[in-house]
């Protein structure tokens, strides 16, 4: 298992080069800078060794030779110093904190939440560190978690919980807290042959409901729409520690398949830990396009951004293999998209009777 | 008019009673209307009549051709005026940017008449809102029905988004932080109505005061691009001035390290000259205060002669000017400067006097010189020369145009009431 985090001395060190360029910049008469990968679609690039998307070579320079960009170097400091001051003191802070504290730094403060979310960012691309190590949380809640396994999670009073995700929890499930590093979590035993992570709540409940996670034995994860870090870093961290494998479940549009490709590949804004995040044996179970057609679900014709959005997938490296490719055409020829739920349909039993378990014996798992 | 002449000949009837009309007019008038000269006004019959306004009208031609009559005199109008639409609008609208223009007269179905508009654009009035529309006829501000009136039909049928106004299409009321203004003068305003809340269509008239609004909106677009520039003028002084010398003591701070010298990243970050203008009404002296500042931020001394307009045209004093300098023609004062050293700036200022407020509130800089100056404008030596001529040409000119007032008046008629103050075309007399 890979340790993620740094030491409080290793990430100081690292922001303290950042710091560094800028300064030496100054000294040697020119613009202060900072260098930073590009992160578009264009500048990531598939690894080998760690089978997720990475950055690629391309960099980009901020320089402060513009009134935007420099403010943007005159925050990163601020941010630094901030950092610091928490790491010393012992103290963590949630990033919509951060954006009110730096209402205290004058020139460098924040015009939008946005902003000091890009920078956490940007800081933690520069200097290969995670927000853990730089303290800052952040506001997005994880996912909720249902199924017979056991994990031990260490309370606000420090002390280790053991929690069954089926027999101990109610009907909304177990809540995945930010932080699911080994500190915070530990992943214990499990009687299940497969997660499934699922787009919707609606759906999600449906499937406890009925039952399924008992009658087909397997962990039902709700990935809230576009997951949060720690959502996909506990189905990794459960797929890779129990050799799980992964199905998704998801509505059959564009937004879809890049929420997918953000679990399997890695998501192009955090491509740079993409190696703790993606879960690259994660399957497409649904809804696939030819499911529209198959099953001939009650559908929405395409908006002009969603076609807009399956072009730009057509050149994504990250959904260049043959079945991505058909898929997306298939669903630009036929106009349509569907959601999870429009297989209500045929009666509320339809999903767990029919529908999943036909596209689990596809995958060879029920 | 006619049947209650005293006249005893219709080319006296008609020298007597209508402007500008001269004997040749006269005859020509009855000899295309086929009724004698001599011919008594008060025994004219009915299709005597009927020909005669014919005549007038240019449906009865001579060879072909209306018979030329005189444009009647414009005299008579009674503009607004430039001053007093600059301070109106000032006054209502607390703003800082107000322009006008006032066309010459010119005449319309035998009316005489002017247009004349002015826009306020700045501070204080919504962005997002359609423009306040100020209307006037002869000096009377229209209230009421102000989409079908002729000034506003003017002001819709411009592309105003050329002039910096948004305006959806390209059509209808622009929108934007102004107010215009628009007034008619005329001896003959057509209203829709009895009720004169609006302007009747007049295609003539809609083009002279469409073209009034586009030579106003290329003050405005002249404005709003200073603006810009002054804007980005802006944004760079304070990147150099607060930015980085903040990155340079945080910088420092982190790292426990001195703070480094700023200068060469300042001159690398701008690698410029810059020119900054300040123009401002001082409420105490009751003047106008001006200030110019040339910073050079380039590695290199620079040498350079800075040029500055100011209203000499309109009276105004220039006063307190330290720096000396010389006149280089009329409104235009120059200051030939010493080299300005890199990191060096140079500051000019004077004062004027003579003026109200708001008369002056923008100073155009131009310099000579080899490398830009940001916030100036290289000087036009064309421009400059044309001045000049204009300036030496100037003297005659008033010469010619006294001449041709002589002229006008050998050619007019005694009997000619001289113009005062507003007069109906058709309604003094008989």
């Amino acid at each position: 298992m890979m340790s993620r985090t740094h030491t409080n001395d290793e990430t100081k060190t690292a922001l303290h080069a950042v710091v560094a360029e800028m300064y030496d910049k100054i000294v040697k008469g020119e613009a202060p800078t900072m260098t930073l990968p590009v992160r578009t679609k264009t500048n990531i690039a598939f690894d080998e060794k760690l089978g997720v998307y990475k950055y690629g070579k391309k960099r980009s320079t901020r320089d402060a030779t513009s009134l935007g960009s420099a403010k943007q170097l005159l925050r990163a400091l601020h941010v630094v110093e901030f950092i610091e001051e928490m790491i010393d003191a012992g103290k963590s802070s949630t990033l919509r904190e951060m954006y009110y504290i730096s209402e205290a730094w004058g020139l460098g403060k924040f015009g939008s939440q946005n902003e000091s979310n890009n920078l956490a960012e940007d800081l933690e691309v520069v200097t290969k560190c995670l927000r853990e190590d730089f303290k800052l949380r952040p506001e997005e809640d994880g996912a909720r978690m249902i199924g017979n396994l056991t994990l031990r999670e260490r309370n606000r009073r420090g002390e280790w919980m053991r929690i069954n995700a089926r027999d101990d929890v109610g009907d909304s499930g177990y809540g995945v807290p930010y932080n699911v590093e080994l500190e915070k979590i530990e992943l214990l035993e499990h009687d299940i042959k497969f997660i499934m992570a699922i787009e919707t709540g609606g759906m999600f409940d449906r499937l406890i409901e009925n039952g399924f996670d008992e009658d087909y034995n397997c962990g039902l994860l709700h990935l809230k729409g576009q997951p949060a870090r720690s959502t996909r870093r506990i189905l990794k961290r459960m797929s890779e520690e129990w050799d799980l494998p992964v199905v998704v479940f998801l509505d059959g549009d564009p937004w879809s398949f890049r929420i997918f490709a953000s679990i399997a590949y890695g998501a192009i804004k955090t491509a740079h830990i993409s190696e703790y995040l993606a879960t690259p044996s994660a399957t497409y179970l649904g809804i696939t396009a030819d499911d529209i057609m198959a099953y001939d679900l009650p559908n929405d014709d395409l908006s002009p951004r969603d076609v807009e959005a399956l072009k730009a997938e057509l050149t994504d490296p990250r959904f260049a293999d043959p079945w991505w490719q058909e898929q997306i055409n298939m669903m630009l020829e036929l106009g349509k998209k569907a959601e999870q739920q429009s297989l209500a349909k045929y009666g509320l039993d339809f999903v767990t009777d029919t529908y999943l378990p036909e596209k689990l014996a596809e995958l060879g798992l029920a | 008019m006619c049947t209650e002449s005293t006249d005893s000949r219709m080319t006296v009837f008609l020298r007597n009673n209508f402007s500008g009309m001269s004997t040749r007019a006269a005859k020509e008038l009855l000899d295309v209307a086929e009724i004698s000269e001599k011919a008594k006004p008060k025994s004219l019959k009915p299709e005597q009549y009927r020909a005669l306004l014919e005549a007038f009208q240019g449906e009865r031609t001579l060879d072909n051709k209306p018979v030329k009559l005189l444009n009647p005199p414009t005299n008579c109008l009674s503009p607004i005026e430039e001053l007093l639409i600059k301070k109106g609008l000032s006054k209502t609208i607390d703003s800082r940017f107000v322009t006008t223009m006032t066309r010459s007269p010119t005449v319309t179905q035998g009316n005489p008449y002017q247009v004349e508009v002015g826009l306020i654009f700045g501070e204080g009035m919504l962005a997002d809102r359609p423009v306040e529309v100020l209307r006037f006829a002869n000096r009377v501000p229209l209230m009421y029905q102000q989409g079908g009136c002729l000034l506003t039909k003017a002001i819709e049928s411009v592309d105003w988004r050329q002039y910096g106004l948004d305006q959806a299409g390209g059509r209808g009321v622009p929108k934007g932080p102004a107010a215009i203004l628009v007034h008619l003068a005329s001896t003959n305003v057509q209203f829709t109505s009895e009720a004169k809340e609006a302007l009747a269509d007049n295609s003539e008239v809609l083009e002279e005061t469409r073209k009034a609004l586009l030579e106003m909106g290329r003050g405005l677009r002249k404005h709003l691009e200073k603006k810009k520039k002054m804007a980005k003028t802006q944004e760079k002084f304070e990147l150099v001035n607060d930015i980085i010398p903040a990155i340079a003591a945080k910088s420092a701070q982190i790292l426990g390290r001195p703070v480094p010298e700023l200068a060469g990243s300042i001159t690398k970050i701008m690698s410029a000259v810059i020119a900054e203008e300040e123009t401002v009404w001082n409420k105490e002296t009751k003047k106008t205060d001006v200030s110019i500042t040339l910073f050079n931020y380039t590695s290199r001394a620079r040498s350079y002669t800075l040029l500055a307009s100011w209203p000499e045209r309109d009276g105004a004093t220039m006063e307190n000017n330290n720096t000396g300098g010389r006149k280089e023609a009329t409104g235009v004062w120059a200051w030939k400067l010493d080299t300005l050293e890199p990191g060096q700036t140079y500051v000019i200022k004077y004062t004027l006097s003579g003026l109200e407020k708001g008369d002056w509130t923008d100073t155009d800089v131009f310099f000579r010189g080899s490398q830009d100056v940001i916030g100036a404008t290289k000087m036009d030596e064309k421009l400059l020369e044309e001045i000049r001529r204009q300036e030496a040409v100037g003297t005659t000119d008033e010469e010619e145009v006294s001449d041709e007032s002589d002229d006008a008046e050998s050619l007019a008629e005694p009997e000619v009431p001289p113009p005062t103050g507003q007069q109906t075309l058709f309604g003094g007399g008989e």
